[in-house]
């Protein structure tokens, strides 16, 4: 029953496929992605209400566990696979999903520095003593 | 197997297997529910499935029962040394046909000791958080901070140790940590607490904190406290120089190390410790003010006593500042011996500290001495003061930096 190996091995690539994007959170400011999934997350997304849903994702897993069962070998595997069935399961009743974390393009800074409107704090006896007879000193005073 | 059977099917009539199989998925749940993100994110879900550690340590300890790991039991018919080189003389003359026979099972032997001291620590865990802990004061500070001062039979602490609390009218299960801010020597330990999630909300609620007036003593609930649990702030004393730098939250620990050493001197106790530098490194001073205050009280009794120079205090501000606060410093800078920000006598300093310079007037102002570095804070920074230390120690006259870290 070799084969079984076989495709044990295959599904082991599917499931690393499908599990490696970490979903987007629903509450928290923070993602935390697994490093490279961008390229996961891409392939992922394709599949649609398919790979979003996690009903569908328990049914997946319960059906693929099936062949594990019979050898030794992978009589484990197949166990961990039930157990990830039967955790999203309990994510979907409580209406989970499967989110891409799209990463956000960082924000366009200023490239030119605009010059100072305001002058700096200066002082009061050192304005007095420049003679001006305001406290705001005048915008020429801060080129000094 | 010397018939052909299906191993699968035979794996559930021994007990090696169904243990095995039992304990391999027991390790399996453990090790995939300790990953730092379910530790960071989700920890309730961490604690409680890495208890079924009790499961694996059962299943562990009658893995061996079936004795399917097999000996000879003819050795001494059948000497090893003489009879491994003659295999085909086996069963006439010297060596007898080998027998085998199941093998008593001994895992459970290395599991014993270790598995009794665990029991036994969870034992007085247990009833050293069953003691009556009594809450004596409850005060606010500014910054949705509140401290809890409270007093337990036969409670000691070292300066810079913490405890763990619970509340069981919030939840029986939950412990969560704090780190002492008074010194051994005040008549009652004191926590402060910052109100920044479901729990420490709900314990501000119950501690009557936003009431603002005198409660009954039945009024407040019921805590647990077990601990107190070491940390290195305790060698802080044992130095002839100290610097202690803490960032952000990190300071806490100082606050009950200062009071600490500040109550020897005064109590003439022998202390070997003369210096303390004392940098703090913040965005800003909010929700910290409780300890500005301790800090300007500090200041003000070691002016009274002349002995200022004891404790050195730079506070980095790393947000900066506004445009108020500017206007504000500027008013006062010259004009007051009082920092604008803080009211300590020493300045405030603005961005990041310059930990070369910070180290280099160390070491020329401490030459000769053994001076032990603390820090509490970010990781980055505990490499680059570890690193700094050891460049700035010296063998030729001694000047020796000894760093010491502590992560919360």
């Amino acid at each position: 029953m070799w084969q079984i190996g076989i495709y044990a091995i295959i599904v082991g690539l599917v499931t690393l496929l499908l599990e490696y994007p970490r979903s987007k959170r629903r509450k928290g400011k923070h993602d935390h992605e697994r490093s490279y999934q961008h390229f996961a997350t891409v392939v992922v997304k394709q599949g649609g209400l398919l790979t979003r849903n996690y009903f569908i994702r328990f049914v997946f897993y319960l059906v693929i566990s099936v062949p594990c069962c019979f050898i030794l070998q992978t009589v484990l595997g197949a166990v961990c696979f039930i157990i990830t069935s039967i955790i999203y399961l309990t994510a979907g009743v409580r209406g989970e999903e499967w989110q891409p974390i799209i990463p956000q393009k960082a924000e366009q800074g200023p490239k030119v520095i605009a010059e100072p409107t305001r002058p700096p704090p200066r002082r009061p006896d050192a304005a007095s003593l420049a003679g001006s007879r305001d406290n705001i000193a005048s915008p020429q005073d801060s080129r000094v | 197997m010397r018939s052909f059977k299906e191993p699968i099917q035979e794996l559930f009539k021994t007990i090696a297997g169904v243990s095995g199989v039992v304990i391999t998925l027991c390790l399996i749940l453990i090790v995939s529910s300790s990953t730092e993100i379910i530790r960071r994110s989700y920890f309730e879900l961490f604690w409680f499935t890495h208890h079924i550690f009790i499961i694996y340590l059962l299943g562990f300890l009658i893995h061996g029962a079936g004795m399917i790991v097999r000996r000879q039991s003819n050795l001494n018919e059948h000497s090893l040394s003489i009879c491994k080189d003659k295999p085909t003389s086996w069963g006439t003359g010297d060596c007898a046909v080998p027998q085998f026979e199941g093998s008593f099972p001994d895992g459970w032997i290395w599991l014993m000791a270790p598995m009794l001291l665990y029991l036994i620590e969870r034992i007085l865990r247990h009833i050293s958080g069953m003691q009556q802990v009594v809450i004596t004061k409850v005060v606010t500070h500014p910054s949705r901070v509140f401290e809890l001062r409270m007093q337990k039979k036969g409670f000691s602490a070292a300066p810079g140790q913490y405890i763990i609390i619970k509340c069981p009218s919030i939840s029986s299960l939950e412990w969560h940590p704090f780190t002492l801010t008074s010194a051994p020597n005040d008549d009652y330990f004191s926590v402060h607490i910052r109100r920044v999630g479901d729990w420490t909300e709900e314990l501000a609620k119950l501690c009557h904190v936003d009431e603002g007036e005198f409660q009954e003593a039945w009024k407040l609930p019921s805590i647990h406290v077990d601990g107190p649990f070491g940390t290195a702030a305790e060698d802080v004393l044992a130095y002839d120089v100290s610097v202690l730098v803490g960032c952000g939250i990190g300071v806490t620990p100082f606050a009950s190390v200062l009071k600490s050493f500040w109550y020897r001197f005064c109590h003439d106790q022998k202390v070997s410790l003369q210096h303390v530098h004392l940098f703090w490194v913040c965005p800003d001073t909010s929700s910290f003010e409780w300890f500005q205050g301790l800090l300007r009280d500090l200041e003000r009794q070691m002016r009274q006593r002349d002995t200022t120079e004891l404790l050195s205090v730079s506070v980095y501000l790393t947000r900066g500042w506004n445009a108020n606060q500017a206007r504000n410093i500027v008013l006062h800078d010259d004009s007051s011996v009082y920092d604008a920000v803080t009211g300590l006598h020493h300045k405030t300093q603005y961005g990041r500290p310059n930990w070369e310079a910070v180290f280099k007037q160390l070491a020329e102002t401490h030459k000769g001495s053994k001076t032990g570095v603390f820090f509490c804070g970010p990781k980055q920074l505990s490499t680059t003061l570890h690193k700094l230390c050891n460049r700035y120690s010296n063998l030729e006259d001694k000047t020796k930096f000894v760093y010491n870290k502590e992560h919360f």
